[in-house]
């Protein structure tokens, strides 16, 4: 299935919001996830499953005033 | 001591993390500066390189409190979105509210951040709003329960110090409720002082320390710069005065 992160299409094999991150190699610490504009909090990255056609948002701290 | 909401801070001087040429460096500034509450930006991660050091592998958290900003939004929904986020990241309810209206001169869109920081006060975040000098907004900002008015001495990033003082003092004036921070215009360490000295409780700078010649200087002149605003601003200023008067005695002159 394909999703859209960070405004750019993947493939994804499917499954929840953690199995995402690990795809990705992207450290869970720190980094906030928003799927369809919508905050997954970090105890539900394990019970979201993705779906085609999802959009997330990864985001983290960066350089800024 | 800079109290915001819930949060005391020992430095009146609030630093951003952003355009420093390396992130020694600016570790290096921040440390010389005395700051305990430093800005970042939230990003999307780099899916091209989503390993590797960032911003946060050179900030002691047990030394600096973070205050995400919601810089680049220019609109409600986008900076509710990276509030969120900020909150879901960095496990803080501090927010720097910016809601942008004009590219050009990153001016604040007064009406959305109105509405923006009263969405964020309902869900419970420290908000810290950036403003126009505007004693009317500013007020508004303070009486539906922002925790700090932030409003701009002059663009953000453009060096230009402290470009109204008459109109700031007023809006010190209206501002008795919560701190005042000066935001964004600061170019060199007299600026920082001249906002102290007219009331500020505090200056947030970004570019000023960054883009010094030498950052780690400019980080400490602006420390002492901010002290000694603020210690003129509580001796209080001599009375300025329209002709010259005398600092020797004007009698006793030898061979007059």
């Amino acid at each position: 299935m394909k999703i859209k992160v960070n405004g750019e299409f993947q493939d994804f094999h499917g499954g929840t919001v953690n199995e995402l991150l690990r795809q990705m190699k992207i450290s869970p610490d720190f980094v906030a996830v928003a799927l369809n504009r919508k905050i997954v909090h970090r105890h539900e990255r394990d019970s979201i499953d993705l779906e085609d056609g999802d959009i997330l948002e990864l985001v983290k701290a960066a350089p800024g005033g | 001591m800079l109290e915001v909401g819930p949060f005391k801070f020992k430095s009146k001087l609030v630093l951003g993390t952003g355009k420093y040429e390396s992130f020694e460096i600016m570790k290096e500034a921040l440390e010389v500066s005395g700051t305990d509450l430093v800005t970042v930006a939230i990003r999307r991660i780099d899916m091209n390189a989503p390993q590797g050091k960032g911003l946060l592998d050179f900030l002691d958290l047990n030394k600096y409190k973070l205050l995400p900003n919601t810089a680049g939004c220019f609109n409600v929904e986008d900076a509710m979105l990276t509030a969120r986020l900020a909150r879901e990241a960095l496990n803080t309810n501090l927010i720097k509210l910016e809601v942008i209206g004009d590219k050009f001169s990153l001016w604040p869109d007064m009406e959305q951040t109105l509405e923006a920081a009263k969405m964020l006060i309902d869900e419970g975040f420290v908000v810290m709003p950036y403003c126009g000098p505007d004693p009317v907004g500013a007020k508004k900002l303070q009486e539906m329960g922002c925790h700090a008015v932030m409003p701009l001495a002059s663009p953000i990033g453009s060096g230009l110090g402290i470009q109204d003082r008459e109109t700031l003092s007023i809006v010190r004036k209206a501002i008795t409720k919560v701190p005042m921070i000066v935001d964004a215009g600061v170019g060199t360490a007299s600026d920082a002082a001249v906002a102290m000295e007219l009331g500020a409780d505090g200056v947030l700078m970004n570019t000023a320390i960054a883009e010094a010649k030498d950052p780690v200087r400019m980080a400490e002149a602006m420390k002492y710069s901010v002290m000694a605003g603020e210690i003129a601003f509580k001796a209080g200023r001599m009375p300025k005065k329209f002709a010259a008067d005398p600092s020797s005695p004007t009698k006793g002159v030898p061979g007059s």
